[in-house]
């Protein structure tokens, strides 16, 4: 008898440490160096993740990449005095002038983008995005929305991207209202360059996540990045995407920059065609390969509405979008629905026709 | 007669099976509940030294930023903001934080909070909203 | 061609696994009128039944039994082939599993107790790698893990107890 328990005992301390076996699969590997570090800059809170690289290489590729921010924010800004403001002021004259190196490259990809985005996209509105008062830090000083005047005689006359002409060496522009303002694809741009900048260091696996913007190279240790998707009012992250290989996910929300009048909120993402924030959509994610088109279809998507998403999307060569309407109802492509795990309870969800 | 009786309705097997069973649980429970709450958080701001401080202690920190002091509640193992000299107040708005990875933070007032886990084995890389 | 009708002859093992089948089908109904905190968390009566075949009748008349409850019970609650039957199925197709080896170990060193525990984990366990891998994806399902468990554990405890009560009152009744 006794003998026969001791059998009866091995088949069942067997079969509970096949059981546990099979479940460790579900445990994480060995722990491996992880740098990270979070800093204000380019106006945002950005945190730069780097695996699996010694961490002198990851300080030295930090600080370089600190470098590029502050060059970019400074030069980039829209309205700081900096060679952007140069240009800006040189292109409402008429006149010819050189070309000026640091802001021709987000020009050209933008005149590519705008057109696109069938004129969604457009960085030459500067001077709508001033009328409504976002040129300022501090947006307590905005008291009330524009004079509707103000904005249709802007409109009348309505800079496009196409309007920065080149001629040779030179470039000129056609149209005395335009001011370029690179505020929805200046972070984009630089995400970009910053990442190429840490490629240029032979790292492999990093994000760069600048205020909730990111672009993700490689791979967590062998699986996917995991990115939480988070409502910025406080109710934590309701939807996960897996990135890997090399992916940016790029959010516009109206809920980034604001202010209240009267009861009403009016955001910073401005339809060029009303001259009034866009209000069809509450959020739009983007997911694609660079993240200066990311940026740039994110602000167009935001702006095409529920309405005009897919189509927009289809021109730009967009793959992943998921956008949040005024209403709450939840758009997606086939493809974006499957990468999408939502946390919370799923909500309905509007499948467009395949992008 | 109740209690000794139904101790004698287990076999030998039974009894070790049903510790087993109990550990195995127990196991269970440590195993699958690592969701990797943070324990501690780290402040940063421009106008002050990073503060290193424990989510499991319950406090009211009052951190300078650049526009004034944020107040920040910790309780455990989460921490939010509580008030905030920024006009919008998103800070505020994005409640509490617990997260191992997450990043809280009060852009006009310069302010980030970091959380941070023991287990590195955090449930998302980065978040984005 | 020749009506070559096989003649189905009901043996006495049919007529006991219908008469079982029937009691455990019945035990399933009136738990499915009972509310239930957590989808899925029933006292599992009708496993007892299983377990009394197992015990008096041997391991393939409990199988039959089981299975012809999980399928009959789901064609009359109208779940036939719905995720909750794949979940009852899965968990039956284990709890078997399990009873029959742990049945057929020498010396049978397990009581109705240690049956009925094994039964239960082994029912839950695959009822949640059921749903993980077809319903809910999610690795936080497996959060819900540990408390599963722990109820299987006690309602199994508690159902083996009964078991026993059960058989001796049977022997009693046999011997009397």
């Amino acid at each position: 008898m006794k003998f026969n328990f001791y059998i009866s005992l091995k088949i069942v301390t067997t079969i509970f440490i096949a059981c546990l076996v099979s479940l460790s699969g579900c445990s994480s590997s060995k722990p491996v160096a992880e740098f990270h570090e979070t800093v204000f800059t380019m106006g945002t809170l950005v945190e730069v993740t780097i695996i699996g690289e010694k961490s002198a290489l990851s300080e030295k590729a930090y600080a370089a990449i600190l470098d590029d921010f502050n060059y970019m924010h400074n030069t980039w800004h829209p309205w700081k005095p900096n060679a952007l403001k140069r240009v800006n002021s040189l292109l409402k004259t008429g006149a010819s002038f050189p070309l000026a190196p640091s802001i021709l490259p987000l020009i050209k990809k933008s005149q590519i983008l705008s057109e696109q985005s069938q004129g969604l996209f457009n960085p030459a509105i500067g001077q709508l995005v001033k009328l409504w008062g976002f040129h300022q830090d501090n947006l307590d000083e905005i008291i009330e929305p524009p004079e509707d005047s103000s904005i249709q005689v802007l409109l009348k006359q309505l800079p496009k991207m196409s309007d920065v002409k080149f001629k040779g060496l030179s470039m000129f522009g056609i149209n005395e209202n335009i001011q370029l303002d690179f505020g929805g694809f200046a972070k984009g741009v630089a995400v970009d360059s910053t990442i190429e900048h840490l490629k240029e260091f032979g790292i492999k696996n990093a994000i760069i996540n600048a205020g909730g913007d990111l672009r993700a190279i490689g791979t967590k240790n062998g699986r996917p990045w995991r990115i939480g998707i988070r409502n910025p009012r406080g109710d934590g992250v309701f939807a996960a995407v897996e990135v890997s290989g090399d992916e940016s996910v790029f959010t516009s929300g109206d809920y980034e920059r604001y202010f209240e009048s009267n009861g009403k909120q009016y955001h910073h993402i401005i339809d060029p065609r009303t001259g009034y924030p866009a209000d069809k959509t509450r959020s739009v994610t983007v997911i694609h390969s660079d993240a200066a088109t990311a940026d740039a279809a994110a602000t167009a998507l935001f702006i095409a509405g529920p309405e005009k998403w897919h189509e927009i999307a289809k021109a730009m060569g967009i793959k992943y979008v998921m956008l949040i309407a005024g209403n709450g109802d939840v758009h997606m492509n086939p493809t974006m629905a499957k990468r999408i795990e939502f946390i919370i309870k799923q909500p309905v969800i509007k499948l467009s026709s395949p992008l | 007669m109740r209690g000794i009786g139904i101790a004698s309705l287990f076999t030998t097997a039974d009894k070790i099976l049903f510790l087993f069973s109990f550990t195995l649980i127990t196991a269970s429970f440590f195993y699958f509940w690592q969701s990797s709450p943070a324990s501690y958080a780290v402040i940063k701001s421009e106008q002050q030294d990073a503060l290193t401080i424990n989510l499991n202690e319950p406090q009211l920190l009052h951190i300078q930023g650049m526009l004034g002091v944020s107040t920040l509640e910790v309780k455990q193992g989460q921490i939010r903001f509580v008030t905030s000299p920024c006009r919008n107040k998103i800070c505020i708005q994005s409640g509490w934080h617990h997260h191992g990875g997450a990043v809280s933070a009060c852009l006009p007032n310069r302010i980030s909070v970091q959380l941070a886990s023991h287990v590195s084995n955090a449930r998302y890389d980065a978040i984005i909203f | 061609m020749t009506t070559a009708l096989t003649k189905i002859s009901i043996g006495h093992q049919d007529k006991l696994v219908a008469g079982f089948a029937a009691l455990a089908i019945t035990i399933h109904l009136l738990e499915s009128t009972l509310p239930s905190p957590i989808p899925g968390i029933k006292p599992g009566l009708a496993n007892l039944v299983t377990l009394y075949v197992l015990i008096r009748h041997g391991w393939v008349l409990a199988a039959n039994v089981s299975l012809i409850r999980v399928i009959a019970a789901s064609l009359l609650l109208g779940s036939f082939l719905s995720p909750t039957f794949a979940m009852s199925l899965a968990g039956a197709i284990a709890s078997l599993t399990v009873l029959g080896l742990a049945w057929h170990c020498p010396g049978k060193p397990f009581g109705p107790i240690g049956l009925s525990i094994l039964a239960s984990m082994a029912h839950i366990s695959a009822q949640v790698i059921t749903a993980y891998l077809l319903f809910i994806p999610h690795s936080s399902l497996f959060a819900l893990l540990p408390i599963l468990l722990t109820t299987a554990l006690i309602s199994g405890t508690f159902g083996g107890i009964l078991v026993c009560k059960i058989l001796q009152r049977i022997d009693n009744l046999k011997n009397t």
